[in-house]
C-alpha cells in the first residue's frame, strides 16, 4: 500500500521535485561486528563472513576478520567447524548437507565475544510455472511481464524471496529485494510479477527461496533500511543474532527456473 | 454512565439571586445577518462592566434596576448605543454595520482592541478567514492551517503540508473541530491542502495552552473552526477560479431574517495537467479532490434556533482503470440553541463524523477491494450560565460512540486473496465539565474548570495480550457491549490574568488533557491509510500536562500587540513503533507499539500589528520536544521529529492603494531531528547504513520567502472582482524534503547522500468574484 502511495506522490511531484547529491557531515561510529551466515538446502557450501563496520563515507573496503572460531551445529547434536579459507573472504565448509525442519545454529567466537544465531530450514516450495505476458497497461508500460506462480502450502506461514539473474547479471540492488509472504493468501496460488518489463530474448533465472519468520523479518527490515529511510524512524535491520553483532544467519531452500523471453 | 460523572455537579458554585434584571439578546451583522462572535456589550460610564457574545452571537448582562446606556461594539464595525430603562428582564437584539473601510481609517483585525491584554485566555490564536486572503500560500489556495503554521508554537509537518505540530506535540494530538464535529484526517492530496475551504468559514481559533474545559480528547491543542451561517438578508454568490482549484459559494435567506443557508464547494483539477502527458498511463489517471460545505439555520420562535451543518470531502486517485484509491471525511452536526432563561443559554448537538478510505485493484490477475473506516456519533449538551457580569459559567457533557473498522479485504472472483477482516473495535467516550470565567477584581481574572472524562473500550472484540517483545501470548473474546478496559481521569484547567496596568498583563495557566484515540502512521507526513486506534488493554490513554505563563503588552494605543509565553509540558503514555513495525493490515498491530514518555518546553514571542495599511506579525519560537522510550535509543532521551529549536515567521500585508495589496511571508526553522547513519557495512553485496541513535542528526535549516499581490479590479457594495497572484518560494531555495543514503551508482564501493527538494518557485494565479 505504501508503494502505491509513493507512486501517487511521484506522479504529483513529477514536475516540481528535484534531486541532488549533498554533503552531510556524519559521525564515525566505533566499528561493530557484522556477521552474514548462509546455509542452503541440500548439499552445498555453508558460509559465514565476519567483518566490521566502516565509516559511512569511508573508501577503504570493509575490514574482514580472520581470527575467529566459527562452528555450525544442528538440533540433532551435530557440530562442524567452518575454517577461514580466504576465498570470498568467508569461513566455509563445502559439501555440507542440511535437512528441512532442522534448526541450525552458528557460533562465532571473536575477540572474547560469543555471537550466535539460529535458523530453521523450511520446506522447499517449487515454482509451478513462469508466465510471460505482453502488457501495455499497468504502472510499468509496455513490454513482457514475467511472473512466478507457486502453490502456497496451507495452514503454515511461509516466507519467500525471489532472487533474479537477468542476462547473466545477478540483480542485487536494494530495489531487487523481492520479499513476500502468505499473510493474505495462505494456501492459495500466489502469483508474483517481477517489477519491470522485459523484451524478447531476455534470459531470466528466477530463484525462489523460503526462510523462517526471523530471517524474513531481517530481510524486510533490511529492505526498509535501504529503501525507506524517510520513514519516521530508520533503524538497523532486526537481526536474529545474539551476542552483539549486526547481520543475520539464515537457512534457505532454493528452487530455480530459467527462461528466455520468446 | 460512571458514577463519577455525577460528582462534578458538586463543583458548580451556588449563586444568590438578588433584585437584578437581565438584558439578553443577539448581535448580528446588519448586512448579511451573520451572528457576531465576541462582540462587546458595555455599560456607558462603567467601563468595568460588560459582556461578550458567545459562538452563536448570544449575550446576557445582569444589572441592578436603573437607567443605562449600553454600547455594542465589534472591531471593524460602527458601534451602536442603546438606552435602556431596566425594570424587568429585557431582550435587546442588535445589528451592527461594517464601518466603511477607507484606506486611512484604522482597521482592527481582532474582536476587541485590547483583548490581548484584558482576556484571561492565553495560548490562543484567532484568525478571521477573510483577513488571511492576501497571505501567499502554496498553489494560491488560501488555507487557515497553513496560515496558523506561521504563528508561534505551531509547526508544519513538512514542506507545504497541512499537518501541524503544536508546542512539541504530535500531529494526532490536535483536536480539529468543524462546527463541533471532529475531522479525523484534515488534509487532502498528500497533505498539500487542508480540508478547510476558507470561503465557508467564519471563525477559527487555535488553543495551544490553557485549553478551556469544554474541549477534550486530544493532548496538545484544539482547532475550533466555525462555518458561516449564510446571508439571511439576500442571495449572493462568490467564488474563485485558480490554476489548481475552483470554488463557488451560494448563500441566502430561507425566510428573510429567520433562517439562511450556505453551500460552498471546491474542486481541484490538477489531473487536467496529466491529460497533457503523451503517456497513455498517465493520461488516463485521476487525481483530484472536492469538498462541499453545507449549512442551514432557522429561528423557531424567540427562544429556539436550529442549525444543520455538514461537510463532505473526497480525494480520488485512479490509475488507468486498474487501480483506484479514494478517501475522505464526512461530518454532520445538528444543533439546537435554546434560551432557557435570559441567563441560561443551552446548546444541544448531535454530531456525526466518518473517515474512510477504499482501495480497488482490478487487473487481469487481481481483483480486490480494501476498505477501512472510523465513525463517531456524539451527543453533546452545553450550557452557558451568566449569573452576573463577573461570572460566566459553562457546563455540560458529551458522549461519543466510536466505531473502528480498521480493515477489510474483499476479494473478487478473479483474486487469489482470501477475504479477510481485521477485528473491529468499539468504544464509548464520555466527559462532563464545568468552568467559570470569573472577574475577581478589576485587575485579576481567573478561568477555572474541571473536566472528567472516561473511556470504555468494549466488545464485541478480541483483546490480545503481548509479551515484552510484542509477541502475542494470549487472546480473549468479548461479547457485544462487554467492557474490556475502562480508563478515566480528571482534567483540571485553570488560568489567571493579572493586569499590571491598562496596557500590560501577566497570565499563567495549567491544564491536563487526556487523549484516548491514537493515530498510527508509518510516514512522516499524513497518509490516507494512517490508522486511528482506541485506547485498549494494551494502549493506555495519553496524558499531557502543561504549565504556561506569559507577559502581554499592547503598544501605541493597541496598534501593536506583544506577547511572550513560556510553557513546559509533560507527556505520558506516548506511542512509538518497534523497528520494522508492520502497521499495514495487521490484526496484531498493538504488538508493534512501544510506550514511553516525553517532555516539551519553549518560549514564544509574538509581535502583531492589526491596524493600518501595514499589518502582519513577527513570530519567534525557541522550543524543544524530547521523548524517552525504554525500547528505543537504549532508553536514552532523544529529540522528537518535531524538535525544531528555532522557528521564525514574518508575515507582512500592505495596502498600496484601495485596489492593490501586497503581502509577503518569510519562514526560517532549524531542520527537524532525523536519523542518519554513522557507519556502513556490507550485506548480500549491498551497502547497508549503520544507525547508532534515534534522531541524532538534523535536516538542513529550512527557509523560504513567499510573495503575494491582490488586485481588486472592481468593488461596489454588492460586487467585487479581484485577481490574486502568488509566488511560493520566491528565491528558489532548495529545501530538503528528504535525504537518503545510498550506493554511488558510478562506484558501488562508495556511498552518498541524496537530497530531494519539492517546490522551487511555484507561481499561482486566482480570479475571485462576488455578486
Amino acid at each position: 500500500m505504501n508503494k502505491i502511495f509513493l507512486t501517487l506522490s511521484a506522479l504529483f511531484f513529477l514536475l516540481t521535485s528535484c534531486e541532488k547529491v549533498v554533503n552531510i557531515n556524519l559521525n564515525n561510529a566505533s566499528p561493530q561486528y557484522v556477521v552474514e551466515g548462509v546455509v542452503f538446502d541440500g548439499t552445498d557450501t555453508a558460509r559465514v563472513r565476519l567483518a566490521k563496520t566502516t565509516d559511512y563515507y569511508g573508501i577503504s573496503p570493509q575490514q574482514i576478520l580472520t581470527n575467529a572460531t566459527v562452528s555450525l551445529s544442528d538440533d540433532m547434536g551435530n557440530s562442524v567447524v567452518l575454517p577461514y579459507i580466504g576465498w570470498d573472504s568467508c569461513y566455509q565448509l563445502s559439501g555440507f548437507t542440511s535437512i528441512s525442519g532442522r534448526k541450525y545454529t552458528i557460533h562465532v567466537l571473536v575477540d572474547g565475544l560469543n555471537i550466535q544465531g539460529s535458523s530453521t530450514l523450511q520446506q522447499s516450495v517449487p515454482i509451478d510455472s513462469v508466465s510471460i505476458v505482453y502488457k501495455t497497461d499497468g504502472f510499468r508500460g509496455a513490454g513482457y511481464e514475467v511472473a512466478t506462480n507457486i502453490s502456497d502450502p496451507a495452514n503454515t506461514p511461509n516466507f519467500y524471496r525471489l532472487v533474479t539473474t537477468i542476462n547473466d547479471t545477478l540483480q542485487n540492488q536494494p530495489k531487487d529485494l523481492y520479499l513476500f509472504n502468505d499473510k493474505y493468501n495462505d494456501g492459495k496460488h500466489i502469483r508474483t510479477a517481477l517489477k519491470r518489463r522485459f523484451k524478447s530474448g531476455d534470459k531470466i533465472t528466477i530463484e525462489l527461496r523460503t526462510m523462517d519468520a526471523a530471517v524474513y523479518d531481517f530481510f524486510t527490515s533490511l529492505r526498509d533500511a535501504l529503501n525507506n529511510q524517510n520513514g519516521p524512524a530508520p533503524a538497523n535491520p532486526n537481526t536474529n543474532l545474539i551476542g552483539g553483532a549486526l547481520g543475520y544467519f539464515g537457512t534457505f531452500t532454493r528452487s530455480k527456473v530459467s527462461i528466455i523471453v520468446p | 454512565m460512571h458514577f463519577k460523572f455525577l460528582l462534578i455537579f458538586l463543583f458548580i458554585p451556588l449563586f444568590s439571586f438578588s433584585q437584578n434584571h437581565t438584558i439578553s439578546g443577539n448581535v448580528k451583522d446588519a448586512a448579511n445577518g451573520e451572528d457576531i462572535i465576541g462582540a462587546i456589550v458595555s455599560v456607558k460610564g462603567k467601563s468595568d462592566i460588560g459582556a461578550a457574545t458567545n459562538s452563536y452571537g448570544f449575550y446576557s448582562l445582569t444589572l441592578p434596576a436603573g437607567n443605562y446606556t449600553l454600547v455594542y461594539q465589534y472591531v471593524g464595525y460602527k458601534s451602536k448605543e442603546e438606552t435602556i430603562v431596566l425594570a424587568a428582564n429585557q431582550v435587546v437584539n442588535i445589528s451592527l454595520s461594517m464601518s466603511s473601510r477607507d484606506l486611512d481609517e484604522v482597521i482592527v483585525r481582532t474582536e476587541r482592541a485590547d483583548k490581548n491584554v484584558s482576556s484571561t485566555q492565553m495560548g490562543a490564536f484567532k484568525l478571521d478567514p477573510k483577513q488571511i486572503e492576501s497571505v501567499p500560500v502554496l498553489f494560491g489556495e488560501k488555507d487557515i492551517i497553513k496560515t496558523l503554521q506561521l504563528t508561534p508554537g505551531v509547526k508544519a509537518a513538512g514542506e507545504g503540508n497541512a499537518g501541524f505540530y503544536v508546542r512539541g506535540g504530535a500531529a494526532d494530538q490536535n483536536l480539529i473541530l468543524l462546527d463541533e464535529a471532529p475531522v479525523y484526517n484534515a488534509s487532502h492530496m498528500l497533505g498539500f491542502f487542508s480540508v478547510f475551504n476558507s470561503d465557508a468559514l467564519k471563525d477559527v481559533t487555535l488553543y495551544k495552552g490553557a485549553i478551556p474545559a469544554e474541549f477534550g480528547g486530544r493532548g496538545s491543542s484544539v482547532l475550533d473552526v466555525k462555518m458561516r451561517d449564510g446571508n439571511s438578508k439576500k442571495y449572493s454568490a462568490s467564488g474563485g477560479i485558480g490554476l489548481i482549484a475552483s470554488r463557488l459559494t451560494l448563500e441566502g435567506p430561507i425566510v428573510k431574517d429567520k433562517g439562511s443557508f450556505i453551500i460552498s464547494g471546491r474542486r481541484t483539477y490538477a489531473d487536467l495537467f496529466l491529460k497533457l502527458s503523451n503517456n497513455d498511463r498517465i493520461k488516463n489517471s485521476k487525481l483530484y479532490f472536492y469538498d462541499l460545505n453545507l449549512k442551514a439555520n432557522y429561528q423557531i420562535g424567540k427562544k429556539d434556533r436550529l442549525f444543520l451543518s455538514g461537510y463532505f470531502g473526497r480525494d480520488v486517485f485512479g490509475f488507468s482503470n486498474v487501480f483506484g484509491f479514494d478517501w475522505g471525511n464526512s461530518t454532520a452536526t445538528l444543533r439546537w440553541n435554546h434560551i432557557l432563561s435570559s441567563k441560561i443559554f443551552s446548546n444541544t448537538s448531535l454530531i456525526f463524523s466518518n473517515y474512510n478510505y477504499r482501495i480497488k485493484i482490478n487487473t487481469s490477475n487481481q481483483d480486490l477491494t480494501i476498505t477501512s473506516a472510523i465513525q463517531d456519533w456524539n451527543l453533546k449538551q452545553d450550557f452557558t450560565f451568566i449569573p452576573n457580569p463577573n461570572n460566566n459559567i459553562k457546563f455540560g457533557f458529551n458522549l461519543i460512540d466510536h466505531t473502528f473498522k480498521p480493515g477489510f479485504i474483499k476479494a473478487g472472483a478473479n483474486s487469489n486473496f482470501n477475504n479477510q477482516e481485521l477485528s473491529g473495535r468499539k468504544a464509548l467516550e464520555g466527559a462532563i465539565y464545568v468552568q467559570n470565567e470569573m472577574r475577581i477584581t478589576d485587575k485579576l481574572g481567573v478561568q477555572y474548570g474541571l473536566r472528567y472524562s472516561g473511556f470504555d473500550f468494549m466488545g464485541s472484540a478480541i483483546a490480545y495480550t503481548f509479551d515484552a517483545d510484542g509477541n502475542k501470548i494470549g487472546e480473549k473474546k468479548y461479547s457485544k457491549g462487554q467492557s474490556i478496559t475502562y480508563y478515566d481521569g480528571w482534567e483540571p484547567r485553570i488560568s489567571a490574568r493579572y493586569e499590571l496596568n491598562n496596557v500590560s498583563s501577566v497570565k499563567a495557566a495549567y491544564n491536563r488533557n487526556f487523549q484516548y484515540l491514537h493515530l498510527l502512521s508509518n510516514s512522516t507526513t499524513s497518509s490516507p491509510t494512517d490508522l486511528w486506534v482506541p485506547s485498549s488493554n494494551n494502549v493506555k490513554p495519553q496524558i499531557v500536562d502543561q504549565y504556561s505563563a506569559g507577559y502581554f503588552r499592547n503598544i501605541k494605543d493597541n496598534m501593536y500587540e506583544v506577547s511572550v509565553e513560556g510553557y513546559y509540558k509533560t507527556l505520558q503514555n506516548q506511542i512509538d513503533y518497534r523497528n520494522g513495525a508492520d502497521l499495514v493490515f495487521n490484526e496484531l498491530v498493538e504488538g508493534e507499539l512501544v510506550y514511553g514518555k516525553g517532555r516539551a518546553y519553549g518560549v514564544e514571542l509574538l509581535v502583531r500589528k492589526n491596524m493600518g495599511r501595514l499589518s502582519g506579525w513577527v513570530s519567534y519560537t525557541w522550543s524543544r520536544s524530547l521523548r524517552q522510550f525504554d525500547a528505543i535509543n537504549q532508553g536514552k532521551e532523544f529529540p522528537a521529529r518535531q524538535d525544531r529549536i528555532h522557528d521564525v515567521a514574518i508575515v507582512v500585508m500592505y495596502d498600496l492603494s484601495k485596489k492593490l495589496k501586497i503581502s509577503g511571508n518569510w519562514v526560517y526553522y532549524t531542520g527537524s531531528a532525523v536519523t542518519f547513519p554513522s557507519g556502513r557495512y556490507n550485506i548480500n553485496g549491498m551497502q547497508v547504513p549503520y544507525f547508532t541513535e534515534r534522531n541524532g542528526y538534523r535536516m538542513p535549516d529550512y527557509h523560504r520567502l513567499d510573495l503575494g499581490l491582490t488586485w481588486i479590479t472592481r468593488k461596489t457594495d454588492r460586487t467585487e472582482r479581484s485577481w490574486n497572484f502568488s509566488l511560493y518560494n520566491a528565491y528558489g531555495r532548495q529545501n530538503a524534503y528528504s535525504i537518503s543514503f545510498q550506493e554511488n551508482p558510478d562506484n558501488p564501493q562508495q556511498t552518498q547522500a541524496v537530497q530531494v527538494s519539492l517546490f522551487t518557485w511555484v507561481p499561482a494565479i486566482t480570479y475571485n468574484f462576488k455578486f
